[in-house]
């Protein structure tokens, strides 16, 4: 019996020394679950997935998921916000405290989309077996969206740290914020780059022939908008001529086809946000670290939508409702752009499959005004709580190019030239020609005319609030007691609150970053 | 000089003595001596004695010695009768010796059985009572030599080796006979006789904790010669808190360990031993029977036979990093030899809120919105318009009043126990509940049932244990598209205008209007009853050792544990509409399964030794752990009605999706070594060293070499020192030991993963999309902590005042940290780096008192009180200083101080505005606040510190008593010197859409300017709400946590019986009275503990108790 004990201890002496020896290499685990960067960043498949990457940070919450449509849009005198949550609420009202939510989504948003254009900056040049000019498409790429992400912070932010390298170790942490002026010219080289490596068109290419993707006209487009908005016109309008040189950009005939799930990325649409119903999974995509889950759509219909379909936390104001009144088309109708812009009370006015008459009866909502662009109250949808709504956001559209070179002709003292480009958009929607109504402008009164024109074309697509600021308004007493009267909440804009604050969270991480003047 | 000598002798052999005896199989050589003993003298019948003017009790007591003899008198007659007696006689009878003796008395005497001599008064009729009965110990063996005495009188006998004794009794007559039985080393019972003339009774072993023997990590010590911090629970009172979770138990009970929790059936605490020592992770290791666990809340408090907390280093090393934190070291019941003993535990009670917010009613919330709207040039909402056709009149819902409810607890032990000299057993099965406090909110179902078995044979001692626990989880839910909130804030500021239910909403429950109320308020009771958030976790933990002795006290140990829990959480959202903000028109489903392990072998190979007075015990070993992670979500929407929650009921393929899964493995693999030593048991050494390596470390810093060292000094002892009696132990000791920790890390933490799911979309088609999305630190290695820890324990009266005191420096350095790093590196994660360092500073006193156990009444005291000084010496990046919720951690403060804005009461008028520093948006009416930094404008740097969340003190106090079977107890619990942000106040202060404290009723208006609640105003355009000292109160408070009666049946009834073999009942009240200035539902709220420790958002309120119990043994 002894005997079997012992023989028991022994054998799991030496089981258990076996036991030992035998896993001191489990020490070195390797993460099943995931590629590392040593094991990616290999070919021309893991460069697209890459650069595809970039454009994710496009869908999320703080970029045009949802809050960068806030943050561009309540603060014009286009749109306005009653709703219940501050970070709206205030946003238009340049009320904005630096611990708020509301400044910190699309600050995050952004960053992440930089350091991602930065990775493949970095990594990309370095593969050796991929196409060239795939190569030069991806990079080309890279340097568009990080020119337009950096554009966003410097539109946004104003003075902000300028990463351009992917973060290496804790010491590339701590980038320096740059002046604004700093911000715009990498911008312009990022715009710059990405026009002489860019397609203008994808169709026809192998493995990234998608639509959708960033061509030398979204550069370039974008390249003028940057020199439109540091003022520097001949560069600018250099950009516009070319794009519209370009020859493959026209107006849609229907100026409705511009805003709506149906005829995305169509002859008019130089760059738009892509977003869909159909792909990805349905979990809200608002941010952190990206799951298969995510769907990939937007919540701005949601956010932006009628009451009882939508939240209703962006409303268009009574001044844009009243501005479309004021010229009749040729054929002595409303501006048709009013109706594709806004819901509101009117005979046969319809929403959702339901009358806005009956569904609004007796309440205050009644008389309230909707937003009709970028929702889906005409798709058959029942409402937006689903939250999920596949309309792509069209960040640039070929109006937009031509309202900006018209706009630089005159600031050229070109203003005569102007008209040409400006009746274009008004011609689509129906408007007389501009040259008969009102000719020989002066330079003065064409610029009031293309704030006009451009009001109208751009409403609710987030330009508004950019023209009254490069335009000077805000520090113009007269242009800002005009403000106020159309939309109240100019009543509470102070000095430097055109600028968002920057998050106090970096302000306090980023030892040295100043917080914005006025804040 | 040579007195004290003497005198300090006796006290060591007293309490060797004792030892010796407290020990099981010493007993047989005190059954020998008895045996000796009771074999001489039997027939001794003639009597030489020579005694002169002695006392007649004297020379009884004489003739009792040298003779077979024994008197049984009282001692009333004795003293009337005392006169000198003087003596000398050979070879006399008895008749003799007592004419002689009894001459001038008035006494007379009767010979009875067995040589007792019965003395009585002349005339007076003599009653003798015998009685016999047995005296057994707790583990029901027979107690030889245990005294029986009649108390008040000199009437006694002892026990036999049978443990049986037969006590003649004179005057038996009188009723209030008591019989007092006492041994050394066991706590001595008095039974009252009630005329019986059978009384067996069982002897407990006395209190004397000096003689305990503690486990500590792979071994045992004697308490007395502990050196490192190592805190004994007095288990006995901290299992009167009837909690699942035993780390809820060791609230208030253990000087230097902070708990803190909330009511939510089944949720873990927050436990920190000695302060805050990391950042990531602070909880203590738990070592249940020998197997590493961080999740000990799964097995029943009921079932643990002792409890340890390591405190230190010197003491924890030997756990290694997984010990950093503090070790808890839990042993459960073993059965004993003997009997199948059967026992039950259970109580059932009820849970209450004990606190209600005071928040307005329809009336006053329509008057703050009302009042809010139009200062911000707003029109009314309708429903709160009372010129409107919507306005809402007769809905004013009392959302706490609704939304609590009375909960209910109740908790069965049933548990089979007992042994013979080679295998002994224990089983136990436990089912515990609670139904929790809100209704339909969550609530907590355990079962347990776990068994262990022990043997011995020859050299091979073997021992296995199982424990398998499924706990059922009703969990809080929220709407999935609305990410989390809070329920108690959502409950709280639930408008009263909404009702509960709303037949025409999707789902039954009401919801607020948009176009007329224009509030957005969440219907929780609607939430908890229409959603569904469910966890199953089946734990079991298994172990298994083996022990050969190969030759004497050489010993290899091997030992195994597999400890494993398998989960299942399933998430159900319907259709429905809960109003504004809240419709949901696609169910949703997700079930979420997997199962993580800790696979761990260990051998140790110890021996003992001793050289003269020299004691050695030699302790080393490896092991070798696995942890593994597997788990799998899948989720399906658009379910069709009615709800089954199969995933085949969703024909859609597309409506479903199995999305994540994972797997993930770490190892670690130590060496350790213990060496313990003393001399003559005065001078006490200890150490511990043991070698780390962790997976989770890049291969460079992969290793960690960690121990520590713990010296004592029995002072009482030492023969040259001169202590009066009275003191039982002294004993100084000191103790420094590093150790490692690593548990902040994840599975894989330094290899850069590529994200491959940051895609989009081109046209309707995923464009998949990889990048690396974090960024990641690739220069982690061990946190180091360094504790400096000096005590003195003090024991006085044989243990009957017990005083311990400690001091300790515990110095924290590369604390793994997320140190924020700015959003402008555009990664989603905060990379941990070793970058803090922290000190601990604390005291702890822990004193106890005992009654004798001789009295009816008994009663012991025993208080802890404990300090922690936290400093943060180093902090990463440069030391710039990390912000939390209303906190701010910098260099030279202490962690998670609170920093907000100070404000000075409200503005009068515009010149009051405009006189103060810029405050951009400020109006007559809104709160001034101050410009700390003088610059005239009131920015973020205007935030100042305002306070610490780090209680002064904290403090436990017990009272327990018992006066024959009626026994209390009184357990107190607190802390000082903390304060607290209460989000839930600030959240009710907001003058928005959401529903207020009637505080906020008192709001400023042009005529009503003495008050310092600011202007309802929508937007709160100066930002009232901002975090400030308005929200700062005081979190300083003192808690009845505990207070129970219990009744005891008596032995004597119990015997009859011949079933039960112990019954008592009790009523217990918990968390009956609180003193505190705190405003919220409770100081004693849950949340990181860390960097936001002092921001209370809603903690579930805990809960009044008031339960009655039944403790039986068969």
């Amino acid at each position: 019996m002894k005997n079997i004990f012992k023989k028991t201890a022994v054998t799991g002496l030496v089981l258990s020394a076996l036991i030992m020896s035998c896993k001191k290499g489990d020490l070195n685990t390797v993460n099943p679950n995931a590629q590392t960067t040593q094991t990616f960043w290999q070919n021309a498949s893991d460069a697209v997935k890459g650069i595809n990457a970039v454009y994710g940070s496009l869908i999320i919450d703080g970029s045009y998921m949802r809050f960068s449509p806030i943050v561009e849009n309540t603060r014009g005198d286009d749109a306005t916000s009653y709703s219940p949550w501050d970070q709206i609420y205030n946003m238009g009202k340049f009320n904005m405290q630096s611990t708020g939510d509301g400044v910190l989504f699309s600050w995050t948003a952004y960053y992440q989309g930089i350091l991602r254009a930065n990775e493949v900056l970095k990594y990309v040049p370095a593969i050796t077996n991929m196409d060239a000019d795939l190569k030069k498409r991806v990079l080309g790429q890279a340097y568009f969206l990080r020119g337009l992400y950096y554009f966003h912070l410097a539109d946004f932010y104003k003075n902000v740290p300028m990463p351009l390298v992917p973060a290496g170790s804790s010491t590339d942490y701590f980038q320096k914020q740059q002046t604004q002026d700093v911000v715009w010219a990498q911008v312009i080289s990022d715009f710059k780059a990405a026009k002489d490596m860019l397609p203008t068109t994808y169709t026809g290419l192998s493995p990234d022939g998608q639509t959708g993707r960033a061509t030398k006209g979204a550069a370039a487009a974008f390249l003028g908008k940057t020199y439109l908005f540091t003022k520097k016109y001949t560069e600018a309008a250099a950009e516009f001529k070319s794009v519209i040189d370009l020859g493959i950009y026209s107006l849609v005939p229907n100026y409705y086809d511009n805003f709506f799930a149906n005829n995305e990325n169509n002859s008019e649409s130089v760059f738009e946000v892509q977003f869909s119903r159909d792909a990805g999974g349905t979990d809200l995509g608002w941010g952190g670290d990206p799951s298969s889950g995510w769907g990939r759509t937007s919540a701005r219909a949601i956010t932006f939508g009628a009451a009882s379909f939508g939240f209703t936390d962006v409303q268009p104001t009574p001044a844009l409702y009243n501005e479309y009144l004021q010229e009749k088309t040729t054929a002595g109708g409303t501006d048709p752009r009013l109706d594709v812009t806004m819901y509101y009370n009117k005979p046969g006015e319809k929403l959702y499959n339901q009358n806005f008459a009956d569904r609004y009866a007796g309440s205050s909502s009644l008389n309230a005004l909707f937003c009709h662009k970028y929702e889906n109250g005409d798709s058959g949808q029942a409402d937006e709580y689903d939250w999920r709504s596949g309309i792509n956001e069209r960040l640039m559209r070929y109006a937009d190019v031509l309202l900006m070179y018209a706009e630089c002709l005159n600031e050229l003292g070109q203003t005569s030239d102007a008209y040409q480009y400006i009746q274009l958009v008004r011609a689509r929607v129906g408007l007389p020609n501009l040259a008969t109504v009102k000719p020989n402008m002066s330079q003065a009164s064409m610029r009031d005319q293309i704030g006009h024109e451009r009001f109208l074309e751009f409403s609710l697509e987030g330009h508004r609030f950019d023209d009254i600021r490069r335009w000077g308004w805000l520090q113009d007493p007269t242009k800002l007691a005009w403000l106020k009267s159309r939309d109240p909440e100019f009543n509470t804009y102070t000095t430097g609150k055109e600028y968002l604050p920057i998050p106090l969270t970096e302000v306090q991480t980023n030892v040295g970053l100043q917080q914005n003047p006025g804040y | 000089m040579k007195k004290n000598v003497h005198r300090i002798n006796q006290v060591r052999l007293n309490q060797f003595l004792k030892v010796f005896l407290m020990c099981k199989f010493i007993l047989a050589l005190v059954i020998a001596s008895s045996l000796q003993a009771f074999a001489k003298g039997y027939g001794q019948t003639i009597i030489n004695v020579n005694f002169q003017n002695v006392t007649l009790k004297k020379a009884f007591k004489e003739i009792e010695k040298k003779s077979d003899y024994r008197f049984l008198y009282n001692d009333d007659i004795l003293a009337k009768n005392d006169l000198p007696a003087s003596l000398n006689v050979t070879n006399a009878s008895l008749d003799e010796t007592m004419v002689a003796l009894l001459a001038k008395t008035n006494l007379v005497y009767k010979l009875s059985d067995n040589n007792l001599v019965i003395l009585s008064e002349k005339g007076a009729t003599v009653s003798v009572l015998t009685v016999t009965g047995k005296v057994t110990d707790d583990t029901d063996l027979p107690m030889p030599g245990v005294t029986v005495k009649v108390k008040g009188s000199n009437v006694a006998t002892q026990t036999d080796v049978q443990g049986r004794y037969t006590l003649n009794i004179p005057d038996a007559s009188t009723s209030n006979t008591v019989l007092v039985f006492s041994f050394v080393g066991y706590a001595s019972q008095e039974v009252p006789l009630n005329g019986a003339s059978a009384l067996s009774v069982q002897l407990k072993p006395a209190s004397n904790s000096l003689n305990e023997v503690i486990v500590v990590g792979y071994g045992t010590q004697k308490k007395e010669n502990l050196t490192g911090s190592v805190a004994v629970v007095n288990l006995k009172e901290a299992n009167k808190r009837t909690t699942p979770d035993i780390a809820r138990a060791l609230q208030g009970q253990v000087a230097g360990v902070q708990v803190n929790g909330s009511g939510v059936p089944g949720e873990g605490v927050s436990i920190r031993i000695r302060g805050v020592s990391s950042l990531i992770n602070n909880n203590p290791l738990y070592i249940i029977d020998g197997v590493p666990t961080m999740e000990p809340f799964d097995f029943p408090t009921t079932d643990i036979e002792s409890l340890q907390v390591i405190k230190d280093a010197s003491a924890g090393a030997i756990y290694g990093f997984r010990g950093a934190n503090g070790v808890v070291i839990i042993t459960t019941k073993k059965g004993k030899n003997g009997p199948m003993k059967i026992n039950y535990n259970g109580y059932a009670g009820f849970q209450k809120n004990p606190k209600t917010l005071s928040v307005t009613d329809r009336v006053g919330y329509q008057k703050i919105v009302n009042t809010a709207e139009t200062n911000a040039g707003l029109s009314l909402a309708p429903a709160n318009d009372p010129s409107s056709t919507k306005f809402i009149s007769n809905v004013n819902t009392d959302w706490q009043k609704s939304g609590f409810k009375t909960g209910y607890t109740q908790s069965h032990d049933l548990g089979l126990s007992g042994g013979t000299e080679t295998v002994n057993y224990n089983v136990a099965f436990d089912y515990f509940n609670q139904t929790g406090t809100t209704v339909s909110g969550p609530s907590y179902t355990r079962y347990n049932l776990s068994g262990n078995v022990q043997g011995k044979k020859g050299i091979v001692s073997f021992g296995t244990k199982f424990a398998y626990t499924q706990g059922d989880y009703n969990n809080l839910a929220y709407p999935h598209l609305h990410g989390t909130g809070n329920q108690i804030v959502d409950l709280v500021t639930a408008i009263p205008t909404m009702p509960i239910y709303d037949a025409n909403r999707v789902g039954g429950y009401g919801g607020v209007d948009q176009n007329t109320q224009r509030a957005i308020s969440l219907n929780i009771i609607g939430v908890n009853n229409l959603l569904n958030s469910t966890g199953q976790r089946n734990r079991m933990m298994a172990s298994a050792w083996m022990e050969v002795e190969i030759i004497k006290n050489l010993k290899y140990r091997l030992s195994g544990s597999y400890d494993r829990n398998d989960f299942k959480n399933t998430y159900f959202d319907p259709i429905y509409d809960l109003g504004w903000f809240y419709p949901n028109t696609s169910a949703y489903y997700s079930d979420a399964r997997g199962n993580y392990y800790t696979a761990l072998i260990e051998n140790t190979l110890s021996y003992k030794f001793n050289v003269h007075k020299h004691n050695v015990e030699l302790l080393a070993g490896t092991a070798y752990q696995k942890d593994k992670n597997d788990n799998l979500t899948g989720i399906a929407y658009n379910l069709p009605q009615p709800y089954l929650f199969s995933f085949d009921n969703v024909s859609n393929t597309a409506d479903k999706t199995v999305f994540s899964n994972s797997n993930e493995r770490k190892f670690y693999s130590p060496i350790f070594g213990r060496v313990n030593y003393n001399y003559d048991d005065r001078y006490l050494l200890t150490a511990n060293y043991r070698r780390d390596g962790s997976s989770q470390l890049p291969s460079y810093n992969r290793y960690g070499d960690f121990a520590g060292v713990s010296v004592g000094w029995n002072l009482a002892k030492e023969k040259f020192l001169h202590l009066p009696d009275a003191i039982t132990q002294l004993k100084l000791k000191a103790g420094y030991g590093t150790l490692g920790n690593v548990n902040a890390l994840a599975f894989y933490p330094y290899q850069a993963v590529v994200n491959a799911n940051a895609s989009y979309v081109f046209g309707n088609t995923l464009a998949s999309g990889a990048t690396q999305t974090q960024v990641f630190d690739q220069t982690n290695k061990w946190e180091q902590k360094r504790t400096t820890n000096i005590g003195l324990d003090v024991s006085l009266f044989h243990d009957q005042l017990a005083f311990s005191s400690e001091y300790y420096v515990n110095k924290i350095v590369g604390i793994l940290l997320q140190v924020p790093i700015p959003v402008s590196v555009g990664a989603i994660n905060t990379p941990l780096v070793n970058a803090a360092s922290f000190t601990n500073k604390g005291i702890e006193f822990t004193v106890t008192y005992r009654s004798r156990d001789t009295g009816p009444f008994n009663y012991t005291i025993s208080a802890n009180a404990s300090t922690v000084k936290n400093r943060v010496t180093s902090l990463g990046n440069g030391g710039n200083p990390i912000y939390g919720a209303y906190s701010k951690t910098a260099v030279g403060g202490e962690v998670g101080q609170l920093y907000a804005f100070k404000t000075e009461g409200v503005f009068k008028d515009a010149a009051d505005v405009a006189a103060h520093a810029t405050q951009t948006g400020a109006a007559p009416g809104d709160i001034k606040f101050v410009d700390t930094n003088g610059d005239h404008v009131i920015n973020d740097a205007d935030r100042v510190y305002l306070g610490s969340a780090i209680p002064k003190l904290y403090y436990g106090f017990n009272f327990s008593a018992n006066y024959k079977n009626i026994d209390a107890s009184v357990f107190i619990q607190g802390n000082y010197g903390s304060k607290i942000a209460n989000g839930v106040y600030q959240a009710l202060m907001t003058g928005q859409y959401t529903n207020a404290s009637t505080d906020e009723l008192n709001f400023w208006t042009p005529s009503n300017t003495n008050t310092n609640v600011p202007r309802p105003i929508i937007g709160d355009p100066n930002a009232n709400n901002r975090n400030s000292d308005r929200f700062i109160q005081s979190g300083s408070y003192a808690r009845l946590q505990t207070a129970q009666l219990g009744y005891t049946l008596p032995a004597s009834l119990l015997s009859r019986t011949h079933v039960f073999r112990s019954f008592r009942v009790y009523l217990s009240g918990q968390n009956l009275y609180t003193i505190t200035k705190y405003k919220g539902y409770d100081p004693d709220f849950i949340n990181d503990g860390t960097i936001n420790r002092g921001f209370d958002y809603g903690s579930f309120p805990n809960p009044r108790t008031l339960l009655v119990g039944l403790q039986v043994g068969l």
